[in-house]
């Protein structure tokens, strides 16, 4: 018999498929959320850094 | 702005910027009349400006105007002396609690004059961190997605597991299986009302065709009974012998016909059925008879199956085997099917009549005389049998001559 991660019925790879799916746009959006946050940080240190300086 | 200020006046300004915030404690600020000695070490740079230097000094230039130069690039080692700033509440706790991790840069502003200060900056590496309540609303978002598929493909795929049972059932019970229940997606409920609906004309089919065949069976048996009782009365023996031959060969087919046609009506239960035992009763009755069957293997369990069926169409296999082979090899093979072979020494069968001899009433040239016997409908009746059970039958020929049939019956899970 051969093994497969990737299931055999139907319910398997309507759910295995629908699972990674939104695993992968959690995934994402994680990294969305992730890059904006570091953006306006950044944004926020320089512009205080600047004022300070200035 | 630290420009119009006279070098004392600048350096008391920077050494109370570095005095102020409450988090320095790192702090070697310092400034001084004439270069500082920062200065006097080569300014590290790398050679690709991180995206938060390039911000930090464009936004520098832009504040400070052209009259200031703006350098912005990591700490060197050994770090020379500069004014530490503090960094913004967002970051500073991430920096309180990981100092060890922060990242130094050195930002270098050069005065008109020739000055220059150095102001040093800490970041974390890697960014802002993200809460760990949001990672944690994530994954119970996925949990919630997650439990949402998968009822959704269940309601998907158990109407067509359903309709999968159904069909697998079709024609293998005597009674008609209840109707398919229509529910799920509108394509789900079509199919299940066309299946309902072919099963209906089916036994409606099947029903007619049991009732034609029971009324033929009466009407057949009725005057060829006559007619025996006719050739018994005849004083020709070479005739009534011939014609008494031809009544049992219609007798023969009629009741063939019927067992064919009966087929999967039979009502016969299904029951764990002994193969080892029946495989030796079935050997016993042609030991009887004078035919020879040798039995090889055994099977590991019983078979769930129709009793009566399954003998029918192992003695038909056995039977032709010690037909045309004079005796008949019976190997077994347990497994997740249980297979039967029964072998005979026989001339085999054309290849190319492999399958025909399958077709009801179908005989082979050789066979079609009055010694071999036989009415056409055995190998039919043991493979419609065979597929009745969900099995197969096949026919193959031996390498070394004669014939071996196939029986290949599957365990219910």
């Amino acid at each position: 018999m051969r093994l497969s991660l990737w299931p055999q019925s139907l319910f398997g790879r309507l759910l295995a498929a629908s699972v990674l799916a939104v695993v992968l746009a959690q995934a994402v959006a994680l990294l969305l959320i992730a890059q904006e946050r570091e953006h306006f940080v950044r944004q926020g240190s320089v512009r205080d850094w600047t004022r300070r300086i200035a | 702005m630290l420009a119009p200020l006279g070098r004392t006046q600048r350096a008391d300004a920077l050494a109370q910027l570095a005095a102020s915030p409450p988090h320095m404690a790192h702090a070697d600020a310092f400034a001084h009349g004439g270069p500082p000695r920062a200065l006097a070490r080569p300014f590290v740079r790398l050679p690709l400006l991180s995206d938060f230097e390039t911000a930090l000094r464009d936004q520098l230039r832009a504040a400070l105007g052209p009259a200031y130069g703006v350098e912005v690039g990591p700490t060197p080692e050994p770090p020379p002396p500069a004014v530490a700033l503090p960094a913004p509440f967002y970051e500073a706790h991430e920096l309180a609690l990981h100092p060890e991790a922060a990242q130094r840069y050195d930002v270098t502003v050069r005065f008109a004059d020739g000055d220059a200060v150095i102001y040093r900056v800490m970041r974390m590496p890697g960014g802002a961190p993200l809460p760990r309540r949001l990672s944690t609303n994530l994954a119970l978002l996925v949990l919630l997605l997650v439990i949402v598929l998968y009822l959704t493909a269940r309601s998907i795929t158990r109407p067509l597991s359903d309709l999968a049972r159904a069909a697998d059932s079709l024609g293998r019970e005597a009674h008609p299986a209840p109707q398919l229940a229509e529910r799920g997606a509108r394509e789900l409920r079509d199919a299940a009302r066309a299946f309902n609906t072919m099963q209906d004309r089916l036994h409606r089919y099947l029903d007619s065709r049991t009732r034609v065949l029971a009324a033929m069976s009466h009407d057949l048996k009725t005057p060829l009974t006559r007619l025996r009782l006719q050739v018994e009365a005849l004083d020709n023996p070479p005739m009534q012998e011939r014609i008494g031959r031809e009544l049992d060969e219609m007798e023969s087919m009629v009741r063939e016909a019927l067992a064919l046609f009966r087929g999967l009506d039979d009502g016969e239960p299904a029951a764990a059925v002994d193969m080892n035992a029946l495989l030796e009763k079935i050997r016993e009755e042609f030991r009887d008879l004078g035919g020879t069957v040798t039995i090889t293997g055994q099977a590991l369990r019983p078979l769930v199956g129709k009793p009566q069926a399954l003998k029918r169409c192992l003695t038909n296999l056995i039977a032709n085997a010690v037909k045309f082979g004079t005796r008949a090899e019976v190997l077994i093979a347990d497994g997740a099917d249980l297979v039967i072979r029964v072998r005979d020494h026989g001339p085999g069968i054309p290849e190319e009549e492999l399958e025909r001899v399958f077709e009801p009433f179908y005989r082979l040239e050789s066979s079609r005389n009055r010694d071999s016997g036989g009415t056409g409908l055995g190998l039919t009746i043991a493979r419609d049998l065979a597929q009745a059970h969900g099995g197969s039958l096949l026919l193959a020929n031996l390498a070394g001559g004669g014939l071996e049939a196939t029986l290949r019956l599957p365990r219910r899970r």
